[in-house]
C-alpha cells in the first residue's frame, strides 16, 4: 500500500511498533516488503516515532524517550533494533469496517468452487470472531449471492491446472459463432461476470472469453502453445495499448460503471454527466451497452460506433412491427 | 513547544497518551501535552481538530473511551478520555497460520474501490504487525468486486453505526426522485447489481432499494430513532430478492446461436431446459425465464437487440421498447 494520508501513516505506526519490539535488528527492507510499503516510508515512520514525545501532566517535563533506538545499526546497516517504555506493545483489533472487509471477502470466497469445502475458511471464522471481540455484529453490513454457474468453469479449471489444451464454440459480440482451440491460463471473476483469459490458437493471441457466450467446451487434442505459458496477462480485460475507433461518449454518472474497463477510473472527470474519449477496438461490445442504457450512455462522435448502434437498436425495433 | 508536527505524529502520541492514563484526560489536558494542539490556535478550531482525530482513531478500530464528570453530566470540558487497553489490544491467543494469513489477505482483496479496500489496507497491515511471514499471495485469482455507487461507502457505515439516513431515490416509471428516510440494515449485492435492505419511516416497512438508483448523497438523519435492528438482515436481503426472481417469469423468443440465447440459458428453470429439443434455444420456440428487476432486465434485454422478442409480461415489452426507441434517437439515427 501507499499510503495517502495520516490516518494510514498512523496506522502504520500503531502496527510497525508491535512488530518491531518482537523482531529485533530487521533490515529496513524486510519490515517494508512484510508490510508492502516502501522503504522510505519505514525509514519516515521511524524517525516520527523517535520524535514523538509528550509533556508530563505531573512534572510539566517534555519527555522524549518513549522510544530507543540502536542508532549505529539504524544510521550504518539499515536495522531497526527498537524498544519501548509505552503500553503499545501489542497489535490494535480490528474495527468493525476492517472486519466487514474481510468476513464479506471471506463469505464471497468460500461461495465460490475453487474455495468450496476448504476447512481453512470455516476455522478462519471461528477465528476472526475470537478476534473481533464485541465487534463482530457490528461489522455485518454487506451480503453477497454466490456468483453464477457455469457449465465451463470446471474443465478450463482442469485446464489451467493440467496445461491441457481445450476447444470450443464461442459467440462473439458481433454474433459470429467460431470453434476456438485455446490454452487456458485464468480465470477471472469480476463483478458477476465470469472470464477466461486464454492463449488462442487461431488468432495466436492472448484472449479474453466470457463463460457463459462459450458453448459445450471439451478438450482438445491439439498440442498446448509454448507461447500460453510466458505471454503476461494484464489486470485489464481491454488492452489499453490497442488501438480502434476514437469514441466520445456523454455519461451520466450511474453509467460510468457499465462501461467497464472501456475506461480508466482514473479518466473520469466529475461532472454528470461528463463526456470521455475511448479507443473502441470493438464497437459490438460498446454498442451492447449503449442500446442497453441509452438514458445514460450515449455516443457524440465516433461513426462506426453509431452506425452499429442505431442499426442494432432498429432491428430490434423491427421485431414488435 | 515542538512545532511543525505532522498529524501523524500527533494522532500517534494521543493514542500513546491515551493508553497511558489510567484516570483518562480533560481536553485541556489532552491539549496541552499531546504536541500538535497548539496552544495559540483558535479554540473551536482546537476542537474540530480533536473531534477529526478522535473519529480518525476510532475508524482504524481504536476505542476512545469517554467518561462524564459525576458533577457535570454532559460536559464535554470536564468529560476525560482514555483509551483501555485490553480493549485496545487484539484479543491475547490469536494467532494466524501463513495459510490463514494468505486468505485473509486473498478475502479483504476483492474491493475494487476506496472505501471499504482502504479498511482491507489497515486490516492487512494489522495482520502485518503480527509478524506472520506470507509467501506471495496469490492475488491475481481474487475475483474483483466494484462498488462504484458513491452511496456504497456511507450506506455501509451507517449500517454499521445504526444510523438513520436519508436520500433521494427515482423510483422507475416515476418522473422525479422522492426523498427516504431509512434505517439501513444490510447492503446486499445480487446479479452483479448492489442493494440496500432498510426500514423506510415513511412508509413503516421494510424496503428493498437498488444503489444505482439513489440519486442525491447520503445523509445522516438525526431526528429519527433507528428502527429495530433485525438479526437475519444479511439472509433477509439475498432470500427476498431470489424469491422476486423465481416469482418474475418472462416469455421470451430467442435467435439460436447467439449471445442473447447463451446468456439468458442460465434464467431458464430445468423443467424448462429439459422441454428444449436437442437441449438448444430455436429460433421459433418461446421460452420461459425469470428475472429480479423489470427495469434492470428491459435493459439487459434492450442490449440483445434482435437477438430477443419479449412476448410478456407487456409492461417489459414496453420497457424493452422503448429502451431501444431512445437508443436510436439518442445516437443520430432517425427515429
Amino acid at each position: 500500500m501507499i499510503p495517502k494520508d495520516a490516518s494510514d501513516r498512523v496506522a502504520l505506526m500503531l502496527t510497525l511498533v508491535p512488530y518491531l519490539l518482537e523482531h529485533q535488528y530487521v533490515k529496513v527492507s524486510n519490515a517494508a516488503s512484510h508490510f508492502g510499503v516502501q522503504p522510505e516510508v519505514i525509514r519516515n515512520a521511524i524517525h516520527v516515532l523517535l520524535v514523538s514525545e509528550h509533556q508530563d501532566l505531573a512534572t510539566g517535563q517534555w519527555t522524549e524517550d518513549m522510544f530507543d533506538i540502536d542508532w549505529d545499526a539504524f544510521e550504518e546497516d539499515d536495522e531497526i533494533a527498537l524498544s519501548a517504555h509505552g503500553k503499545i506493545d501489542d497489535t490494535p483489533r480490528f474495527s468493525t469496517a476492517e472486519l466487514a472487509a474481510l468476513l464479506t471477502g471471506l463469505n464471497y470466497l468460500a461461495s465460490l468452487p475453487d474455495h468450496a469445502n476448504n476447512v481453512l475458511i470455516t476455522n478462519l471464522f471461528a477465528k476472526m470472531r475470537a478476534a473481533a471481540g464485541g465487534n463482530i455484529s457490528d461489522s455485518k453490513s454487506i451480503a453477497m449471492a454466490a456468483p453464477p454457474q457455469s457449465s465451463s468453469l470446471p474443465i478450463a479449471r482442469q485446464a489451467i491446472e493440467q496445461k491441457q489444451t481445450i476447444e470450443f464454440e464461442y459467440v462473439a459480440a458481433d454474433g459470429n459463432v467460431s470453434t476456438r482451440v485455446v490454452d487456458p491460463i485464468k480465470i477471472d471473476l469480476i463483478d458477476d461476470v465470469w472470464y477466461l483469459r486464454a492463449w488462442c490458437h487461431t488468432r495466436e493471441e492472448l484472449r479474453n472469453f466470457r463463460l457463459e457466450r462459450i458453448r459445450v467446451a471439451q478438450l482438445s487434442s491439439e498440442p498446448r502453445d509454448p507461447r500460453a505459458d510466458s505471454v503476461q496477462v494484464s489486470e485489464w480485460l481491454i488492452d489499453r495499448a490497442e488501438t480502434g475507433e476514437a469514441v466520445t461518449l456523454e455519461v451520466a454518472t450511474p453509467g460510468i460503471p457499465l462501461l467497464g474497463d472501456f475506461v480508466a477510473d482514473t479518466d473520469i472527470p466529475k461532472t454528470d454527466p461528463t463526456t470521455v474519449t475511448v479507443s473502441v477496438v470493438n464497437a459490438h461490445s460498446l454498442k451492447r451497452i449503449v442500446t442497453a442504457h441509452p438514458h445514460l450512455i450515449r455516443i457524440l462522435s465516433g461513426k462506426e460506433s453509431q452506425r452499429l448502434t442505431v442499426e442494432w437498436a432498429k432491428a430490434g425495433l423491427s421485431r414488435y412491427e | 513547544m515542538p512545532e511543525n508536527v505532522p498529524p501523524e505524529q500527533r494522532l500517534f502520541t494521543l493514542v500513546m497518551t491515551l493508553l497511558a492514563s489510567e484516570q483518562g484526560l480533560l481536553r485541556e489536558q489532552i491539549y496541552q501535552c499531546v504536541p500538535g494542539y497548539s496552544s495559540d490556535a483558535e479554540p473551536s478550531a482546537l476542537e474540530k481538530k480533536f473531534e477529526r482525530d478522535k473519529d480518525t482513531l476510532r475508524s482504524l478500530g481504536i476505542p476512545i473511551d469517554v467518561q462524564d464528570s459525576p458533577d457535570a453530566p454532559g460536559d464535554n470540558t470536564k468529560q476525560r478520555y482514555r483509551i483501555k487497553k485490553d480493549e485496545y489490544d487484539l484479543p491475547a491467543d490469536i494467532e494466524f497460520s501463513s495459510e490463514e494469513v494468505s486468505l485473509l489477505r486473498l478475502a479483504g482483496s476483492i474491493w475494487r474501490e476506496a472505501t471499504i479496500s482502504k479498511a482491507a489496507a489497515t486490516a492487512f497491515l494489522k495482520l502485518g504487525s503480527m509478524g506472520v511471514a506470507v509467501d506471495e499471495p496469490v492475488l491475481s485469482s481474487a475475483p474483483k468486486i466494484h462498488t462504484r455507487e458513491a452511496s456504497f461507502g456511507p450506506l455501509e457505515e451507517a449500517i454499521r453505526e445504526r444510523k438513520v439516513v436519508r436520500f433521494d431515490y427515482l423510483k422507475p416509471g416515476d418522473a422525479t426522485s422522492m426523498t427516504r428516510r431509512i434505517t439501513p440494515f444490510h447492503l446486499g449485492f445480487h446479479e452483479g447489481r448492489w442493494h440496500l435492505y432498510g426500514y423506510d419511516h415513511v412508509r413503516e416497512a421494510t424496503r428493498i432499494f437498488l444503489l444505482s438508483r439513489i440519486t442525491s448523497k447520503v445523509q445522516k438523519d438525526k431526528d429519527l430513532q433507528p428502527a429495530p435492528f433485525p438479526d437475519d438482515a444479511g439472509d433477509e436481503i439475498i432470500s427476498q430478492l431470489q424469491d422476486r426472481y423465481l416469482q418474475n417469469v418472462a416469455t421470451v423468443k430467442v435467435q439460436s446461436r447467439s449471445v442473447a440465447a447463451t446468456t439468458l440459458r442460465r434464467r431458464m428453470s430445468a423443467d424448462e431446459k429439459g422441454m428444449l429439443s436437442n437441449g438448444e434455444i430455436n429460433d421459433e420456440t418461446a421460452i420461459n425465464v425469470h428475472y429480479t428487476d423489470l427495469t434492470a432486465f428491459a435493459e439487459e434485454l434492450a442490449g440483445f437487440g434482435p437477438e430477443v422478442q419479449v412476448l410478456s409480461p407487456p409492461e417489459l415489452q414496453q420497457a424493452v421498447i422503448g429502451l431501444l426507441k431512445i437508443a436510436v434517437a439518442r445516437n443520430g439515427g432517425a427515429a
